[in-house]
């Protein structure tokens, strides 16, 4: 695959990818993570990080040393994917609506209203939290739009600030801010549906069945005396 | 003290850990008197830890690494 002309001594190329590879390789995984965000499919996630790489590689020149290089590079993932993967698919919109409302609150107001009031105050550990929703986590948000997934990853697994999502994602903070609140009204939304599906909350009389035996399920310190926590089974 | 509407639009941002001090204060003050945000608050916590949990799983091979490291500068 060389052919390409070669301005500098082999010496050089060697140094620049010596270069380049101490300071990118390091973030190999978290790209593919975002990668894979973007692609939700482990085979093509792995060809847009290679394309990636190469991409960064050939512009390495015009990179500014001292910035942060892994939001340069995730920018870069992010423009490869757009250019060469989402041309080839319509990624479907998930609707929501304006209607701001959380899954919780959402459930203690059926609840309420069903005249349950349960006090109990134990921490919901993500442990158990996993034990009752599986791999649903996953899968709601895998079922969100390419820009909410975007972002929800950039945020809560990279652990990235709204500033660096602003500069990756290419958009102004409050953008990143009200994205970011979106996706995740969205996602409670998807994920509540799945819990009321299942049958899983919607059961007055079973709760209170329930809520001595998930007294022993949930390990964690005693909350605060009046709160409670909604939980499921 | 601010209310359950403005709390559950301040949340994620506080969980983000993009609030100025006094909105974390006010956030802090409402989530301690609120029987029905704390709830809320312990849920948004547990599902983000959950959401990394599972995606850290997630790595590369170690012969993608390989076939990167070989495609670059040839």
């Amino acid at each position: 695959m060389s052919g390409e002309k070669q301005a500098f001594p082999v010496r050089d190329s060697v140094a620049k990818k010596r270069e380049f590879e101490t300071l990118t390789m390091e973030h190999l995984d978290a790209l593919y993570r975002q990668a894979y965000a973007f692609t939700r499919n482990a085979a093509r996630a792995e060809d847009l990080v290679q394309d990636t790489y190469l991409k960064a590689y050939r512009s390495f020149e015009s990179f500014e040393r001292g910035t942060k290089i892994k939001a340069w590079l995730f920018r870069i993932l992010r423009n490869t994917f757009i250019s060469e993967y989402r041309k080839k698919k319509r990624e479907p919109e998930v609707s929501f609506d304006e209607d701001y409302f959380s899954f919780y609150g959402a459930v203690a107001k059926d609840l309420q209203a069903c005249g349950e009031n349960v006090k109990d105050a134990e921490s919901l550990d993500p442990y158990k939290l996993e034990q009752v929703l599986g791999d649903e986590v996953i899968k709601a948000v895998e079922s969100l739009s390419v820009e909410f997934r975007e972002v929800i990853y950039l945020c809560d697994v990279q652990e990235l600030s709204y500033q660096d999502i602003a500069s990756i994602v290419d958009v102004p903070v409050g953008t990143v801010r009200s994205r970011l609140a979106r996706a995740r009204a969205t996602l409670q939304k998807l994920l509540f549906n799945y819990a009321k599906n299942k049958g899983l909350w919607r059961r007055p009389s079973a709760l209170l069945r329930v809520t001595e035996k998930v007294k022993d399920l949930f390990s964690g310190p005693q909350g605060q005396e009046g709160s409670w926590r909604f939980f499921f089974l | 003290m601010i209310d359950c509407q403005e709390a559950a639009k301040l949340l994620h941002e506080y969980l983000d850990q993009e609030l100025d001090k006094e909105n974390v204060a006010k956030v802090e003050e409402h989530i301690r008197k609120c029987e029905n945000c704390i709830g809320n608050f312990e849920f948004d916590k547990a599902l983000r830890l959950l959401l990394k949990k599972q995606s850290i799983q997630q790595n590369v091979s170690t012969e993608l690494r390989e076939r990167i490291s070989k495609k670059l500068g040839t």
